[in-house]
């Protein structure tokens, strides 16, 4: 066969392929590589191939480097690699040895499949979301972040409060998946959702002919999550009486579900979260003391993402990304007046919203970049935000964000964000004044 | 000042997240003061990160860098020169000389023979 049918095959095909020489450059890259690793063909050919596929093997297990020198192939193994915009991709690859017309071995190659939507679905079905799955350069979140192991290995009950869709369940589910309970299961319970009745059945569960209909034993969630982790989600919800019972179990370690004569010891670990001022629900009477203190043992406040613009973008490009993959599509990213008209809007449903408007694109974007036309009503019509000519600019706005932020880190310390930002003062002074950014807590 | 690089051999390891083996570099005035082989043995990105502004390492010269990383190492004020390949000492020629920036490819004769994707003020910082 030809080489042009051989090279108009391998542009065909799904899977990425590449061939190295025994020094392990690159010798062929398809057109399915390029787009997987984001990294073009004329920039690849004659690169090591670690350099250019930088999977999470190459540096201590390398599947070519085994199969080269074994002469035996490996099917199906599946890694991880970095893609060109600093994405993990999960792969699943298989390697064989290369080989001349003379059956002299002269390299190997290496197929490798694009398993992100397979990942993306088991991550969500199983809920194994992690702290990398928190995006953002937020100062105060990267601060939640550089403490989360240390939260999770604690095993401490944690309080995390934030509006409503700014990341409660996320922030908890990486604790979780950081924490040693991460083997067994993660469990969620929103206590807004039920009535009280329906609710505490659904917690501590009940046993056979604990009421009418109560047929066979039915564990609760607390049993459901034992040796794991319990999120219970508008904790601010409960009731008075629930309240009680919930403080039992943090207390005495045990429950006792509906209609049982003994009580069960319970090992959990819980995380609640709220969108409320607990202490404006305690000083109303609504909330108890003594429970709200066992809960405030390590407490988690999340930003509305109004006070974290310069997330904003990131988060887009992150919602961009996953919804590619699950919807099959290529878009390519926004416009600079979609993104101008995003950054401008002031999202009471926080992150969430976020998401739900760049789902709504997606749905009226063919392809290409995100349009304002695709954008939803309210974010295009709203007037809720002020913004200054300098500012209107997305760049603009980010190099903003970006001064604050780092103003921020160095507690209002001009000579030091300065010099973080490679700048002279004297051009970083000229800079906050033009963006508004006068008064600063030293 | 002191400088960072993880190691894949004698060359930048090709991603930030799996080298064990970080050349320490202490730089004053421009010159190599003390040079150290550290391992970093964590697998979790933050516990990485940590260990190495604990070292006081202000700035990093490192191969494929995740976006999540990139941003923990700027919240813990390391500047980062990411997507470099290339041999370590090379690159930290070119760094010394102040000629490096981010997503640079240095041949074998030291000299920058390409471009990644990414250079200096990488969307993800």
């Amino acid at each position: 066969m030809s080489r042009s049918y051989t090279d108009i095959i391998l542009g065909s095909i799904a899977d990425g392929v590449f061939t190295v020489d025994r020094e392990w450059n690159i010798l062929s890259f398809n057109r399915a590589a390029e787009k997987i690793t984001g990294v073009p063909k004329s920039l690849a050919i004659g690169q090591k191939c670690f350099e250019v596929f930088r999977a999470d093997i190459c540096q201590n297990a390398c599947a070519l480097k085994r199969t080269i020198e074994s002469g035996k192939e490996l099917i199906d193994l599946r890694i991880n690699i970095l893609n060109s915009k600093g994405y993990s991709v999960p792969v699943s690859i298989s390697t064989a040895v290369l080989r001349d017309e003379h059956g002299l071995m002269v390299g190997g190659v290496e197929t490798f499949r694009d398993l992100s939507m397979m990942e993306r679905l088991r991550k969500e079905i199983h809920h194994q979301y992690t702290f990398a799955d928190i995006i953002s350069k937020n100062h105060e979140i990267q601060k939640i972040l550089d403490i989360l192991p240390d939260i999770a290995m604690s095993d401490s009950t944690v309080l995390i409060v934030g509006p409503s869709g700014s990341g409660k369940e996320l922030v908890a589910k990486a604790i979780h998946h950081l924490s040693r309970r991460k083997r067994k299961r993660y469990v969620a319970v929103n206590c807004g959702a039920l009535p009280d009745t329906l609710l505490e059945s659904e917690l501590f569960g009940y046993v056979r002919g604990a009421f009418t209909d109560a047929r066979k034993d039915k564990p609760g969630r607390f049993a459901l999550a034992e040796g794991g982790t319990l999120f219970l989600d508008e904790i601010g919800d409960l009731s008075v009486a629930l309240q009680v019972k919930l403080l039992r179990v943090l207390q005495e370690k045990e429950y006792e579900p509906l209609g049982a004569t003994a009580p069960v010891k319970a090992d959990v670990r819980i995380i609640a979260a709220t969108n409320k001022s607990l202490p404006d629900l305690l000083s109303g009477g609504v909330f108890r003391e003594d429970l709200y203190y066992r809960l405030n043992v390590v407490k988690i406040s999340l930003p509305p993402l109004s006070s974290r613009r310069e997330d904003i973008p990131l988060l887009i490009d992150h919602f961009i990304q996953r919804f590619n993959a699950s919807k099959g599509k290529d878009i390519q990213g926004v416009s600079e007046l979609a993104l101008a008209l995003l950054m401008r809007y002031d999202y009471p449903g926080n992150v969430r919203e976020l998401e739900n408007i760049v789902e709504h694109c997606f749905v009226l974007c063919r392809g290409g970049e995100i349009q304002a036309d695709h954008l939803p009503r309210e974010v295009v019509s709203t007037r809720s935000r002020e913004v200054s000519e300098p500012m209107a600019n997305p760049l603009r706005q980010a190099e903003a964000a970006t001064i604050i932020n780092t103003l921020q880190k160095y507690h209002g310390n001009r000579r030091k964000t300065a010099s973080d930002l490679g700048l002279h003062k004297t051009t970083l002074w000229r800079k906050m004044k033009k963006y508004g950014i006068t008064s600063f807590e030293s | 000042m002191k400088i960072g690089i993880p190691l894949f051999g004698t060359r930048i390891s090709p991603r930030f997240d799996c080298s064990q083996t970080f050349l320490v570099i202490e730089v004053e005035d421009g010159q190599n003061i003390q040079k150290q082989i550290v391992f970093v043995c964590e697998s979790s990105p933050i516990k990485r990160i940590r260990n190495l502004a604990a070292l006081h390492i202000d700035t990093l010269i490192c191969g494929g860098i995740d976006a999540f990383s990139e941003r923990q190492l700027y919240f813990h004020g390391i500047r980062v020169f990411s997507w470099i390949t290339g041999e370590a000492e090379a690159v930290l020629c070119c760094f010394l000389e102040g000629k490096l920036e981010s997503g640079m490819m240095m041949g074998a004769d030291g000299r920058c023979c390409g471009r990644w994707r990414f250079r200096r003020g990488s969307r993800h910082l």
